[in-house]
C-alpha cells in the first residue's frame, strides 16, 4: 500500500480512536476515574448499530443516533449503580475502578448472550466505492468515518463552548467545589458527562463496527483507545484527539515498516514510554486533584 | 463462649485434615484436579494481597508474570530436561525479570500506573503470541515434573506439590505481612506523605513487595505448566489478571487468609457455573461490582469479626507476648546554641509565583525556633523545604554543616530532620501504638530474618521506644484504639509522638495548636518546652501568638515570601513592620 | 438580613465556631476580621452551606438556611468570592463571567449583567478573551469579584480578597467594593488584613479561637487594643 493510502486508513482508525478517547478524558478530567467500562460502551454501541443496520435496515446515521443513545443509558446506568453510590460513601477511587471493570465484564457477557460469539460484519452500505481526492484513492466508507468523526468532534466543541450544560461541564471539570458555589448542580453534571462519554463511545462503535466487524470482544480494541488517551494527555480532550490520531497513522505505519505482528502491542507500548517520559501527555498538563 | 471456641479449634482441625488426606478420601477424582489448581491460583492472589492489597499498588497485570513463569519453566523443561525445582526456580527467575523491566514504571501515581500495567500486561499477551520460540498462538506442550528420574504425572502428586507451595507461601507472606515491612507497606497505602516522613522509603519498599509477589507468580505459572502439560498465551490475558484482582477484591483486602477465602469462592462460582457457561462472567462481573459498593471489606470481614469475639487477642501484635516498657530512644547531643540548620538565599518559585524569595535563617541547637507570619506568607512552603517535601528553586539548606537541599524527604526524615503537617497524616487503619512504631522505622534494624521469620525482637525494640513516646505525649492509655478514630487533639499529639520515637535532632511542628481547644493548647505547650528538655530542637510555625511569644526563644517573621524581622519574641513584638504586616499599615500607628 | 445565630461548627471535642452570633443589615458592608485560624472561613463556608452547624442557626431574612445545599443558596441570592480566587483556569474571562450567571440563564438577561459587569469592572472586558489560568493575582480577584456579581446577589460574601495580591492591587479592588456598598449591595468581608478591611466597612467583628471578643463600627474598631491582642497575643 502507498505511503498516502496507508495515512488515510491511519487517519481514519485514528478518528475512531479519538472518538473514544475524548469521552475516556472527559470523565477522567470530570471526576479523575478511570472509567474501565468505557471501552464496553463502545462495543455495545457497535452490536447496537449491526442490529439497527442490518436486521432493521435503517440508514447508518440512524445507526449512530440509535447507539449513541444505547450507550449513555448504559453509562448512566454504570454512574449511578456502581459510581456515585462510592463516591457517596467517601469510597476510593481505586473501587470505582474496580466496580468499573465489574461492570465491563458483565457488558461484555451481555453482547456476548445477546448477539452470540461469532464477529458480524456490518452490511456493506458504500459498497466498497473509491473515491479520488486529488490523486489519491480514498474508500467512500473511510470518508463517511472521517466527516462522521469530525462531525462529531466540532459538535462537541459548539457544545462546550456555546451551551449552559457544557460550560457547567468544564466548570465542574476544573473545580467542582466553585461550580457548587456558582450555583451548578454538580451531581447531575456528573451524571452528564458519564452520559456525554458513552455516547460518544457508542456512536464511535458503530464506526469501528462498519469498518472491521461487530463482536463482544471488540473491547480489546477499545482498550487501546485508552492508550490514545493516555498519549495526549489524560484528562484533556484536545490531547484525547490528538492523540487517537497519532496513534491510528503510527499503528498503521509500523504495521507495515516494523512489522505486522507486533502492530497491536505498538500502541501499548508508546503508552507506557509516553507515561514515562510525559506522564501528562503531548498536551496535558498537571491538574490539580479535586 | 469456652464451647463454641472448642468448636471451632475441633472444626479447623477437621478441615486441615480433609485438607491433607483428601485425594486418597474423595469418592471424585476431578475434586483433586479442581483444588491443585484452586491452590495454584491461591498462589497469585496471596501475592497481589502483597502488592495491592497491602500496598495499594493497582496491578492489573499479574497474569503477564504468571505467563512468563509458565513460559520460561516451560521452556527450560522442554529443552534442558532438569529436575522440577529448577523448573519452578527458572520460572521465579524469568518472572522477576520481567519485573524488573516493568520497574521504571513504579515511579507513576496511581491511575497513571493502572493504565502502564494493563499497557504492560497487553504488550507481553503480543509478545507470547508472536516471540518464535514461544510456540505462538497453539501454545507449547510442557513435559512432566521430574525429581531425580520419577515423573509427576497423576493429579494426587500434583495436589500434594501445589498444597506444599501454597503452605510455605502463605507462611512466609503472612508473616511478611505483619513485619515492619508489611506494616510500611500498609502504612504506604493509607498516607504516603506520612510514610515519608517516617523516613520509609516509599519507591524501595513498592519494588521490594512486588518482587516477592511477581516471584510467586513466576513459580506459580511453572508449576501449572507441569501440572496441565499444555500452555497457551490466550491463558494469560487481562482478563485472567483481573479474575485474580477479583479473588483480592471479594476475599478481603490486606489479609493472606482473605486471599484464600476469596480465590476459593470465585473458583467455587466458576464451577458451579459449568452448566451456565456462558452466565460465567456476568456473574463475576456483578459480583465485583456489588462488593465494590456494598462490601468493601470482602467476606474476610466476617470472619475477622468472628475471630475478634471468640479469640480476642491482648497482645500488641501477632509476634509480640506482651507489650514491652517504654524505653526512650538515644537522642543526639551536642554544643547548644551552635547553629544547626541553616538556610541561605532560599528561593521558591511555582510557575510564576514567588512563594519564597531569598530566605536567610538560623536554627540554633536546644532552643524553639518560632516561624511566624500573616497568612500566604510562605512558612509552609519553608517547612516543606526544610523537610524536602518541595525543592526549592535557589539557595542553599544546611544541617549539621552539610547541605541537605538535594536529598528527598525520606532520606532526610532518617537524618534526623523530622516533621509534622498542618493537619495531622496518620496511619487511619492501624493502632494509636503502630503508628508510633512505624516513626522508629530509620533506625530499625531490617533483615530478611527479621522480615520472613522471626519479626519479634526489631518489633519488640520498635515498640518499646513507642511506649515510651506515647508517655510522653500522654496516650498511653490509648494504645489499641485505631488511629483514625481518635480525637482531633489526640491526633496531634499521636503525630508528634511518632516523630519523636525517632529521637529527631531538629522537629518541624506545623501548627500544633491549630484546632485544639485552651486546655488543649496549653498541654500541647507543655508537651513542646519537654521537648526542648530533652535536647530536640524544634521549629514551630503557629498563629497563635500568645503561645509563639511564651515559648520560643527565637523568631524568624515571614511576609510575601520574605524575612522581615528575626530576632527574640520581644524584639519581634516592639517591631513596627510586624504590627504593619499583621494589622495593615494605618494599626500600626 | 443575613443572620449567625449562636452558629456552633466543627468536631464535636473541638469546635472551630463556638456560638457565633453576627448580624449584617440589608445595605450593610462587615467585616469579620483575626489572626488565621481564628474560624473566619468557616464561618463563610457555613453561611454558604458547606458545612452545616452543630447547633445554631444561619438565617437569611429570617428564613433558616442552615446546611443548604449551596446551588440553593445561589438562587436566594448569596455569592462568594472565595478565598484564592477559584477562577475556572481552563475558561475563558468571558465564561468565567458567564457560568456566574449560571442559575439565571436566559439569553438578554446574562448579556445585559455581562455588560455591566464589564462596566464595573473594565480591565475585565479587555480581558474577555483571555484564559483564566493565565491571568494575574490581582486579575483573577476582579474575576471573581465579576463571577459573583454575574448572579445578580443580595449578599455578597467574599474570604480574604487581599491575600497574596500586591498593594496597588488591593487598593483598586477595595475601592471597587466601596462603589459597590455605595450603590447599596450588603457585603460580609472575611480578611487578616484589618486595617484595609476596617477602612472599606460600616461595622466589624473581631474572631479569636472561634469566639467574637469585640465588635462595633469600623472606624472605632481598628484601635482598640483587643484588636492587636487577637493577632499578636497580650
Amino acid at each position: 500500500m502507498a505511503l498516502q493510502d496507508q495515512l488515510v486508513v491511519g487517519l481514519t482508525l485514528g478518528a475512531t480512536y479519538a472518538l473514544i478517547a475524548i469521552g475516556f478524558s472527559l470523565v477522567f478530567r470530570s471526576v479523575g476515574l478511570l472509567n474501565f467500562t468505557h471501552p464496553e460502551f463502545m462495543m455495545m454501541g457497535a452490536m447496537v448499530g449491526l442490529t439497527v443496520t442490518s436486521r432493521y435496515n435503517l440508514s447508518p446515521i440512524f445507526a449512530i443516533l440509535a447507539s449513541g443513545l444505547a450507550s449513555g443509558l448504559l453509562a448512566l446506568l454504570v454512574e449511578r449503580t456502581a459510581i456515585a453510590p462510592i463516591m457517596k460513601r467517601q469510597g476510593q477511587r481505586i473501587n470505582q475502578i474496580i466496580a468499573s471493570l465489574g461492570w465491563a465484564t458483565v457488558l461484555t457477557n451481555a453482547a456476548m448472550l445477546i448477539w452470540g460469539p461469532q464477529p458480524m460484519a456490518y452490511r456493506h452500505t458504500f459498497g466498497g466505492t473509491v473515491w479520488k481526492i486529488g490523486s489519491v484513492p480514498v474508500a467512500a466508507q473511510h470518508v463517511f468515518i472521517l466527516s462522521s468523526s469530525l462531525v462529531l468532534m466540532v459538535a462537541l466543541q459548539l457544545f462546550f463552548k456555546y451551551t449552559r450544560l457544557g460550560l457547567a461541564m468544564r466548570a465542574t471539570a476544573d473545580d467542582s467545589t466553585m461550580a457548587l458555589l456558582t450555583g451548578i448542580e454538580t451531581r447531575h453534571i456528573v451524571s452528564a458527562t458519564f452520559f456525554l462519554s458513552g455516547s460518544l463511545a457508542g456512536m464511535a462503535g458503530v464506526l469501528i463496527g462498519s469498518l472491521f466487524y461487530a463482536s463482544f470482544d471488540l473491547g480489546q480494541y477499545g482498550l487501546r483507545a485508552l492508550s490514545a488517551a493516555v498519549i495526549g494527555g489524560f484528562g484533556d480532550p484536545v490531547g484525547a484527539v490528538l492523540g487517537g490520531f497519532v496513534l491510528g497513522v503510527v499503528e498503521t505505519l509500523s504495521g507495515t515498516y516494523v512489522s505486522s505482528a507486533y502492530r497491536d502491542a505498538m500502541a501499548f507500548a508508546i503508552a507506557i514510554l509516553v507515561l514515562l517520559v510525559r506522564p501528562y501527555g503531548l498536551v496535558g498538563r498537571r491538574r490539580r486533584t479535586v | 463462649m469456652a464451647l463454641l471456641r472448642r468448636l471451632i479449634m475441633l472444626a479447623t482441625a477437621l478441615l486441615v485434615g480433609a485438607v491433607l488426606l483428601l485425594p486418597f478420601v474423595t469418592p471424585d477424582p476431578y475434586l483433586t484436579v479442581f483444588l491443585s489448581t484452586t491452590f495454584i491460583y491461591a498462589m497469585l492472589s496471596l501475592g497481589l494481597q502483597l502488592t495491592f492489597g497491602a500496598a495499594g499498588m493497582i496491578i492489573l497485570c499479574q497474569a503477564a508474570f504468571y505467563g512468563v513463569g509458565a513460559y520460561g519453566g516451560a521452556l527450560v523443561a522442554a529443552r534442558l530436561h532438569v529436575p522440577f525445582p529448577l523448573t519452578i526456580a527458572a520460572g521465579m527467575v524469568s518472572a522477576t525479570l520481567a519485573g524488573l523491566v516493568m520497574a521504571p514504571i513504579m515511579k507513576l501515581k496511581e491511575v497513571y500506573f493502572a493504565m502502564a500495567t494493563i499497557s504492560f500486561g497487553a504488550i507481553v499477551t503480543v509478545l507470547l503470541r508472536q516471540l518464535p520460540f514461544t510456540g505462538g498462538v497453539n501454545g507449547l506442550n510442557v513435559p512432566a515434573a521430574e525429581l531425580f528420574g520419577f515423573s509427576f504425572r497423576a493429579a494426587e502428586q500434583y495436589y500434594y506439590l501445589a498444597l506444599v507451595a501454597l503452605v510455605v507461601q502463605y507462611l512466609c507472606f503472612r508473616r511478611l505481612l505483619a513485619s515492619p515491612f508489611g506494616m510500611c507497606l500498609n502504612a504506604i497505602r493509607q498516607n504516603e506523605s506520612a510514610a515519608r516522613a517516617c523516613g520509609i522509603p516509599v519507591a524501595q519498599l513498592q519494588i521490594k513487595a512486588t518482587a516477592w509477589a511477581v516471584a510467586a507468580a513466576g513459580a506459580a505459572g511453572a508449576l501449572m505448566a507441569h501440572f496441565q502439560g499444555f500452555i497457551a498465551p490466550d491463558m494469560f490475558t487481562t482478563s485472567f489478571s483481573l479474575w485474580v484482582l477479583g479473588m483480592v477484591v471479594v476475599g478481603g483486602l490486606q489479609s493472606m487468609g482473605g486471599a484464600l477465602v476469596g480465590t476459593l469462592a470465585l473458583a467455587l462460582v466458576r464451577e458451579y457455573s459449568r452448566g451456565f457457561k456462558e452466565y460465567v462472567q456476568l456473574v463475576y462481573g456483578l459480583l465485583l461490582v456489588l462488593f465494590m459498593v456494598l462490601l468493601p471489606r470482602g467476606l474476610w470481614g466476617f470472619v475477622e469479626r468472628i475471630q475478634q469475639a471468640l479469640f480476642p487477642r491482648h497482645a500488641p501484635h501477632r509476634y509480640l507476648k506482651e507489650t514491652p516498657a517504654g524505653r526512650p530512644p538515644a537522642f543526639a547531643a551536642g554544643t547548644p546554641g551552635e547553629p544547626l540548620l541553616q538556610t541561605e538565599k532560599v528561593t521558591c518559585a511555582f510557575g510564576g509565583v514567588v512563594a519564597l524569595n531569598a530566605v536567610d535563617m538560623t536554627v540554633r541547637r536546644g532552643e524553639i525556633h518560632g516561624l511566624i507570619g500573616p497568612n500566604g506568607a510562605g512558612k509552609t512552603t519553608l517547612l516543606n523545604a526544610l523537610s524536602g517535601f518541595n525543592r526549592p528553586t535557589r539557595g542553599l539548606i544546611a544541617f549539621k554543616g552539610r547541605t541537605v537541599s538535594r536529598l528527598p524527604d525520606y532520606v532526610r526524615a532518617s537524618a534526623g530532620i523530622n516533621r509534622t503537617f498542618q493537619s495531622p497524616q496518620l496511619f487511619p487503619e492501624l493502632s494509636v501504638l503502630e503508628n508510633g512504631l512505624l516513626g522508629y522505622y530509620p533506625k530499625m534494624r531490617h533483615s530478611f530474618w527479621s522480615s520472613v521469620v522471626d519479626p519479634g525482637p526489631v518489633l519488640a525494640e520498635a515498640t518499646a521506644h513507642a511506649v515510651w513516646a506515647l508517655q510522653f505525649v500522654g496516650l498511653e492509655g490509648l494504645l489499641e484504639v485505631q488511629a483514625g478514630n481518635l480525637s482531633y487533639g489526640q491526633k496531634k499529639l499521636l503525630e508528634i509522638a511518632r516523630v519523636l520515637a525517632n529521637a529527631p535532632e531538629l522537629l518541624l511542628l506545623d501548627e500544633p495548636a491549630a484546632g485544639l481547644t485552651p486546655a488543649e493548647v496549653t498541654a500541647m505547650g507543655g508537651v513542646v518546652r519537654r521537648i526542648r528538655a530533652l535536647g530536640v530542637t524544634v521549629l514551630i510555625i503557629e498563629h497563635n501568638m500568645p503561645l509563639m511569644m511564651e515559648l520560643c526563644d527565637s523568631m524568624t517573621v515571614l511576609h510575601f515570601g520574605e524575612v522581615i524581622a528575626d530576632g527574640t519574641p520581644a524584639e519581634i513584638r516592639a517591631e513596627p513592620a510586624v504590627t504593619a504586616a499583621y494589622l495593615g499599615e494605618e494599626a500600626a500607628c | 438580613m443575613l443572620k449567625l445565630d449562636k452558629v456552633v461548627v466543627g468536631y464535636a471535642a473541638a469546635p472551630v465556631l463556638h456560638a457565633v452570633s453576627l448580624e449584617i443589615n440589608r445595605g450593610e458592608a462587615v467585616a469579620l476580621i483575626g489572626a488565621n485560624g481564628a474560624g473566619k472561613t468557616t464561618a463563610l463556608r457555613t453561611i454558604t452551606g458547606l458545612l452545616k452547624p452543630r447547633a445554631g442557626r444561619v438565617c437569611l431574612d429570617d428564613q433558616d438556611i442552615s446546611g443548604i445545599h449551596p446551588p440553593k443558596g445561589v438562587q436566594m441570592g448569596i455569592a462568594m468570592v472565595p478565598e484564592g480566587r477559584r477562577i475556572f483556569p481552563t475558561m475563558t474571562v468571558r465564561e468565567n463571567l458567564l457560568v456566574g450567571a449560571y442559575t439565571g440563564w436566559q439569553k438578554r438577561i446574562v448579556e445585559t449583567r455581562l455588560r455591566r459587569v464589564f462596566e464595573f469592572l473594565p480591565r475585565l472586558f479587555d480581558l474577555k478573551d483571555r484564559m483564566g489560568g493565565s491571568l494575574s493575582g490581582g486579575e483573577q480577584q476582579l474575576l471573581a469579584l465579576g463571577r459573583a456579581l454575574m448572579s445578580e446577589p443580595r449578599v455578597l460574601l467574599l474570604d480574604e480578597p487581599s491575600m497574596g495580591l500586591a498593594p496597588i492591587m488591593i487598593k483598586q479592588i477595595f475601592e471597587r467594593l466601596a462603589v459597590l456598598k455605595q450603590a447599596g449591595m450588603t457585603i460580609l468581608m472575611v480578611e487578616q488584613n484589618a486595617a484595609m478591611a476596617l477602612t472599606v466597612t460600616d461595622r466589624g467583628y473581631v474572631l479569636e479561637n472561634g469566639v467574637i471578643v469585640a465588635s462595633g463600627p469600623s472606624a472605632t474598631l481598628l484601635h482598640t487594643p483587643e484588636l492587636k491582642k487577637a493577632y499578636l497575643g497580650g
